[in-house]
C-alpha cells in the first residue's frame, strides 16, 4: 500500500506526517477512504471542499450523535464543507498519539452548541438529550443532572470555559480510551 | 501569571469595537506555566467584550509582524468564525538554535489549528534564522533525531504485524471499548505467556535437547566412573536403580491395541502413556551436569538451572503484573474521586467515538442512560439512606449478615464437596486400577477420574447464579454489587483449586514407617509424585479448553439459534436466545487457566507453552462468542475500571498460587524415582548446597538475609515507608483543595478584571463618539507606543 502511490510525492506525504499524528501508510488509508466517500464524480482532489454531509457518511461518524458539530468544527473555513486537510487533521486529532490538551480543546468546541465559548446549562443539555437518544431523561431528571454536573466543575460561575474542561478532563481517565478511532 | 500581563486597550474605532492586545510577559522564558508538557509553551487567552471570553475582530485582519522589543509575541492567529483565537509563540527573531527549532517542529502537530495554518507555521520556522549547532551539541541533535525517528518507523513496523488488530477493530466498532480491554487482556496475558516459555526454553529445554550427561548405572558396587563425570552428584546408587524401575515401568504398561486411537487421545488429555516420560513433565529432566559433546568442559548444572529459572520467572512476571495493576489502579483512582467525576466521565468520555454500527450505537445509547438512571439512583440512595430509621438500619444490618452468612455456608458447603469427591475418586481409582479387566470396571476408572472436575465445573455454573440472587436481597449500590459478587466468584474458583491441591497432597503422604533407600513404600504413592501433579494440572487445563470450547458451540450456539431463529419474536424465545457477553464471568476464566498455567509451571516445565496455545483457541472461541453468540451487552463498561479489575484479579490468583509451590519446593521430600532432585530432602536444599560452597563472603550475606536479624528490621523499614507515603497523598490531597480554592478566588478575580474592561470600552466608545474627525478610520497593525494607549490594572 505505502509504495505504489501516485497522488502524494514524498515531500508532500513527509509535510503532512510532519503536521498530523498520522502514519505514512495511515494518511494513505486515509486519502482512499476520502476517495471512496466525496468521490461520486471523477477523481477528487486534494484542494476541493466537499459538502459535510458526504464526509458524515464515515461508518465511525455515521453514527456519531455529534457528527455535525464534528464537522464543522474541523471545517476551516466553516462554510460547512470539508477538504481532504481538513479530513487529516480530524484523523490527526482522533487518532490515539494526540495529546489529552488537543484533544481537550476540539472536545470542548465540539460540545459547545450555541458557540459562545464556555459549556453553560444550554450546551449541556443538548449533550445529555444527544446522549441518550431515544432513551430520553426526564426533564427535571435531566436539568437536575445538568445542575449537579455545572455546581461541581464550574468554579467561577458562569459556565465551564475552556480551561476548566481541560482540568475536568484530566480526571476523566476514560475521556482518552473513547475519544478516539482510526482508519 | 495573571498579574503580570497587563492588557492594553490601544485603540477604538468609531463603529466598531476593536480591542488589540500587546502583551508584555517580564520573564525572559516562553512564560508557559499551565502545563509542563513541552507540547504547548504558548499562552492561550480568549477574550469576550462582552465580558465572557473572545475578543472579536474584523475578519480581514491577519496579524504576522513581530514586534521585536517583547519576548512573547504574537506569531499568529487565526478564525474561528468571527472569534479570533491567539496563540502565542515564543519569540523567533533572537537567533534560536536548531535543537530549538528542531523541537518546535516537533511540536507543531500539537497546535489546534487547521493544517493550512501548521503548515505556514513551519515554514516560518523553517526560514527564520537559527544559529548553527556545532561538536558535541550537533552530534547529540542528530543522534536525537535519529532515535525518533527510528522509533516511530518501528512503531508502524509493529503495528502493522500487530496480532489480532482486524478482529479488535470488529470489536471496538460494534460493541465499545470495554469489550475491547477484554481481549487486550488476552493478548496481554499471551505475551506474558510467551515471554516465560521462551525464558523456560532456552535456560531448561535446550540444554537438556542438546546436552549430554552419564548414564544412571544401577551396578551396586561401582562409582559412576565415566570420561564425563568428574563432578557428578554423589547419591546413593539404590536411587539410580528406581530411575531404572520406573523407566522400566513406564514402557512396560499393557497397551490396549484395540482402542489405540481412543487410547492415544486419552493419553494426550491426561498426559498419560509415552508423555509421561517426555519433555512435558518434570520426571523426564535428569539429576546430572549437563556438557557440549564436543567440548566436555562446558558445564551446565540443570538442576540449578532448574530451580532458578522457575524463580526468576516468578519473580519477573510479579514486577510485569504490579507494573500494568499500577497504571490501571491509578486510573481508577482517579476516576473514583467523587460521585460528580463520575458524572463528567460518563458524560464527556461515555460514548465511543470508533462506533460504526447502528444497532451497536443504539445500544451504547441505552447503555448510557442505564448508567445516568444507576447513577441518579445511587444519589436518591444515599439520600434515603440517610434518612433511614434506626428500625429499618437494623433491619438491613440483619439481613446483610444473613446473606453473608448464607453466602458463607454455600462456599464452605462447596468447598467440603470437592473435597470429600475427590478422595471418594481417589480411594476407588485405586481399587479400581487394581482389578481393571471388565469393560465395566474401565468405565468406572473414567468415571472416578473426572469426578473431581465434574464436581468444580458443575459448582461453578451454579454458585454463581445463586450469589447474585442472594445479593439482591442486599440493597447495596450497583456497582458494590458487582465488586461483591466479583469477590465472592473469585474466591469459589480459587478455593475450588486449593482444595483440590490439598486432595493432591494427601495423596502424596510420608508414610510413618518407610525405609530411605525404597524407592516407594508401602502406602503406595505414585513413583513420581511430582509427574502426578503436573499430569493432573495438565489435564485440568486441558478440560477446561475442552469445557470452554462445549460451552460455546454446544450450549450457547444452539440456545441462540433456538431462540432468534425458531421462536422468532415471542418472549420465550428472546429469554432464551438473549445471551449477554458478561465480561466478568469471561475475565475469570481466563484467570483460572493463568492460575493452572503458574501452578503448574514448576511440575512441567512445558505448560506455558501449552497456556499460549489454549490462549490463541480461547481467543478464537470467545471471539465467536461474542460476535455471533451474544446479543449486545446493556452494561457499560468502562475501559479504566476494567484494566484495574482484571489485573488485580490475576495478582490475588498469582499470590495464591505462590503459596503452594513455595511450600512443596521448601518442605516436600521429592520422590527417589525421578527428576533432577532426587534423593535430597527438600528441593530447596539443592539451593542450601550452592551457598554452601559459594565463597564466604557470598555466603555470609545470603545467610543473613534468611534470619530474623534481617527479617524484622526490613518489615519494620517497609512499614515506615508505607506510612511515610500515606502521609505525603493526604497533604497532596489537602493541598488540591486549598488549590481549588485558590483558582476560584482567581477566577472572581478574572470576572472583575473583564467588568473592568468592559467599563473602559464603554467610556472610550462614547469619548470617541466625541472626536470623530481626529481619529483614522483604520487601525493599524501591532503599533507600539501610541498615545492613545490606556492602560488597566487590577
Amino acid at each position: 500500500m505505502g509504495n505504489k502511490n501516485t497522488t502524494f510525492t514524498e515531500e508532500e506525504l513527509e509535510d503532512y506526517e510532519d503536521l498530523t499524528y498520522l502514519t505514512r501508510r495511515e494518511i494513505l488509508v486515509a486519502w482512499g477512504k476520502w476517495k471512496g466517500l466525496v468521490g461520486g464524480q471523477g477523481e477528487p482532489d486534494r484542494v476541493t471542499r466537499y459538502p459535510e454531509e458526504d464526509v458524515q457518511k464515515l461508518p465511525e461518524l455515521q453514527h456519531n450523535p455529534f457528527r455535525e458539530r464534528i464537522t464543522r468544527v474541523f471545517s476551516s473555513l466553516k462554510d460547512s464543507r470539508m477538504s481532504f486537510e481538513d479530513f487529516l487533521d480530524l484523523l490527526s486529532v482522533m487518532s490515539s498519539k494526540a495529546p489529552l490538551q488537543l484533544k481537550a480543546h476540539y472536545a470542548f468546541h465540539i460540545f459547545d452548541y450555541n458557540e459562545d465559548q464556555v459549556l453553560d446549562t444550554e450546551d449541556l443539555e443538548v449533550v445529555v438529550e444527544r446522549l441518550t437518544g431515544d432513551h430520553a431523561l426526564l426533564p427535571e431528571e435531566k436539568s437536575k443532572l445538568v445542575e449537579k454536573l455545572l455546581e461541581d466543575t464550574d468554579l467561577d460561575g458562569g459556565g465551564i470555559s475552556e480551561e476548566e474542561f481541560k482540568h475536568l478532563l484530566t480526571k476523566c481517565p476514560d475521556f482518552t480510551h473513547s475519544f478516539r478511532f482510526s482508519v | 501569571m495573571e498579574q503580570e500581563q497587563f492588557p492594553m486597550l490601544v485603540e477604538t474605532e468609531k463603529c466598531e469595537r476593536t480591542i488589540r492586545v500587546r502583551l508584555d510577559v517580564p520573564d525572559g522564558d516562553n512564560g508557559s506555566n499551565d502545563d509542563e508538557e513541552s507540547e504547548d509553551e504558548g499562552i492561550v487567552i480568549t477574550f469576550n467584550s462582552l465580558g465572557r471570553g473572545t475578543v472579536r475582530r474584523r475578519a480581514s485582519q491577519r496579524s504576522r509582524r513581530q514586534p521585536p522589543t517583547t519576548t512573547a509575541t504574537l506569531v499568529h492567529t487565526s478564525r474561528r468564525g468571527s472569534d479570533t483565537y491567539l496563540e502565542v509563540l515564543p519569540d523567533l527573531t533572537q537567533g534560536v538554535d536548531e535543537e530549538e527549532t528542531w523541537e518546535k517542529l516537533q511540536q507543531i502537530r500539537a497546535h489546534a489549528v487547521p493544517i493550512e495554518e501548521k503548515r505556514k507555521l513551519k515554514q516560518q520556522l523553517q526560514s527564520a534564522p537559527t544559529l548553527r549547532t556545532r561538536g558535541l551539541a550537533a552530534f547529540k541533535l542528530s543522534r536525537r533525531k535519529f532515535f525518533s525517528q527510528t522509533k516511530s518507523r518501528l512503531r508502524e513496523m509493529i503495528s502493522k504485524i500487530e496480532l489480532w488488530h482486524w478482529s479488535l477493530r470488529y470489536v471496538e466498532g460494534n460493541f465499545g471499548t470495554g469489550l475491547v480491554a477484554f481481549f487486550t487482556f488476552i493478548k496481554w496475558l499471551l505475551y506474558l505467556n510467551l515471554f516465560t516459555c521462551v525464558l523456560l526454553g532456552v535456560f531448561i529445554l535446550v540444554p537438556q535437547i542438546f546436552l549430554v550427561h552419564s548414564k544412571d548405572s544401577c551396578i551396586v558396587d561401582s562409582w559412576p566412573n565415566s570420561v564425563y563425570d568428574n563432578e557428578t552428584f554423589l547419591y546413593e546408587n539404590d536411587t539410580n536403580c528406581c530411575t531404572k524401575y520406573y523407566n522400566e515401568i513406564q514402557s512396560n504398561s499393557p497397551k490396549r491395541d484395540n482402542y489405540y486411537l481412543i487410547q492415544l487421545v486419552q493419553d494426550g488429555v491426561q498426559g498419560t502413556g509415552p508423555l509421561e516420560l517426555s519433555y512435558l513433565f518434570y520426571g523426564y529432566y535428569p539429576r546430572h551436569i549437563l556438557v557440549l559433546e564436543v567440548a566436555p568442559e562446558w558445564k551446565y548444572n540443570l538442576p540449578l538451572a532448574y530451580l532458578l529459572v522457575l524463580v526468576v520467572t516468578l519473580i519477573l512476571s510479579l514486577v510485569l503484573m504490579v507494573r500494568a495493576a499500577a497504571r490501571g489502579l491509578r486510573e481508577s483512582l482517579r476516576s473514583s474521586e467523587g460521585q460528580f467525576y463520575q458524572y463528567c466521565n460518563l458524560i464527556f468520555g461515555g460514548w465511543d467515538y470508533c462506533i460504526e454500527n447502528n444497532k451497536a450505537a443504539s445500544i451504547k445509547k441505552k447503555a448510557i442512560y442505564n448508567e445516568l438512571c444507576n447513577h441518579l439512583e445511587t444519589e436518591r440512595y444515599n439520600e434515603e439512606k440517610e434518612q433511614r430509621t434506626k428500625k429499618e438500619r437494623c433491619r438491613l444490618y440483619m439481613v446483610r449478615l444473613l446473606v453473608n452468612m448464607v453466602v458463607l455456608a454455600l462456599l464452605s458447603v462447596s468447598f467440603v464437596a470437592i473435597y470429600k469427591s475427590t478422595i471418594f475418586a481417589f480411594d476407588h481409582l485405586k481399587d479400581a486400577k487394581d482389578s481393571k479387566e471388565s469393560e465395566q470396571d474401565k468405565l468406572m476408572i473414567l468415571l472416578f477420574e473426572y469426578l473431581p472436575s465434574g464436581v468444580i465445573v458443575t459448582l461453578n455454573i451454579i454458585i454463581p447464579y445463586l450469589l447474585r440472587a442472594l445479593v439482591k436481597l442486599e440493597h447495596y449500590t450497583p456497582n458494590s454489587i458487582l465488586v461483591l459478587t466479583l469477590i465472592r466468584t473469585v474466591f469459589l474458583r480459587l478455593a475450588s483449586l486449593v482444595i483440590l491441591l490439598i486432595s493432591i497432597y494427601q495423596s502424596i503422604p510420608a508414610c510413618p514407617d518407610s525405609k530411605p533407600s525404597e524407592c516407594i513404600d508401602e502406602c503406595t504413592r505414585p513413583w513420581c509424585w511430582e509427574t502426578y501433579v503436573g499430569q493432573q494440572l495438565y489435564k485440568l487445563t486441558i478440560l477446561d479448553l475442552i469445557i470452554m470450547f462445549l460451552t460455546t458451540f454446544l450450549v450457547n450456539f444452539p440456545l441462540k439459534c433456538i431462540g432468534h431463529k425458531l421462536m422468532r419474536g415471542s418472549q420465550i424465545g428472546a429469554a432464551i436466545g438473549d445471551i449477554e457477553f458478561a465480561i466478568p464471568k469471561h475475565v475469570l476464566d481466563i484467570v483460572y487457566g493463568q492460575t493452572l498455567c503458574w501452578l503448574g509451571m514448576f511440575y512441567s516445565p512445558l505448560l506455558p507453552a501449552v497456556t499460549c496455545i489454549k490462549l490463541v483457541l480461547v481467543f478464537y472461541i470467545k471471539y465467536f462468542d461474542c460476535k455471533v453468540n451474544s446479543s449486545q451487552s446493556s452494561q457499560l463498561y468502562r475501559t479504566s475500571r476494567s484494566n484495574a479489575l482484571f489485573i488485580s484479579i490475576l495478582l490475588v490468583s498469582f499470590i495464591v498460587t505462590i503459596i503452594p509451590v513455595g511450600y512443596s519446593i521448601a518442605e516436600i521430600k521429592p520422590s527417589l524415582a525421578c527428576g533432577p532432585f532426587r534423593g535430597l530432602d527438600t528441593i530447596w536444599s539443592e539451593m542450601l548446597a550452592v551457598i554452601e560452597e559459594s565463597p564466604d563472603w557470598l555466603k555470609a550475606v545470603l545467610l543473613f538475609l534468611g534470619t530474623a536479624g534481617f527479617a524484622v528490621p526490613a518489615i519494620i523499614f517497609l512499614i515506615l515507608a508505607g506510612y511515610y507515603y500515606y502521609a505525603v497523598a493526604a497533604a497532596n490531597k489537602h493541598m488540591v483543595s486549598l488549590l481549588k480554592n485558590q483558582l476560584v478566588l482567581e477566577g472572581h478575580d478574572k470576572q472583575f478584571l473583564l467588568s473592568r474592561l468592559n467599563h473602559m470600552i464603554k467610556m472610550s466608545a462614547e469619548e470617541g463618539g466625541e472626536n470623530t474627525s481626529a481619529r483614522s478610520s483604520r487601525p493599524v497593525e501591532d503599533e507600539t507606543g501610541h498615545s492613545n494607549d490606556q492602560t488597566l490594572e487590577a
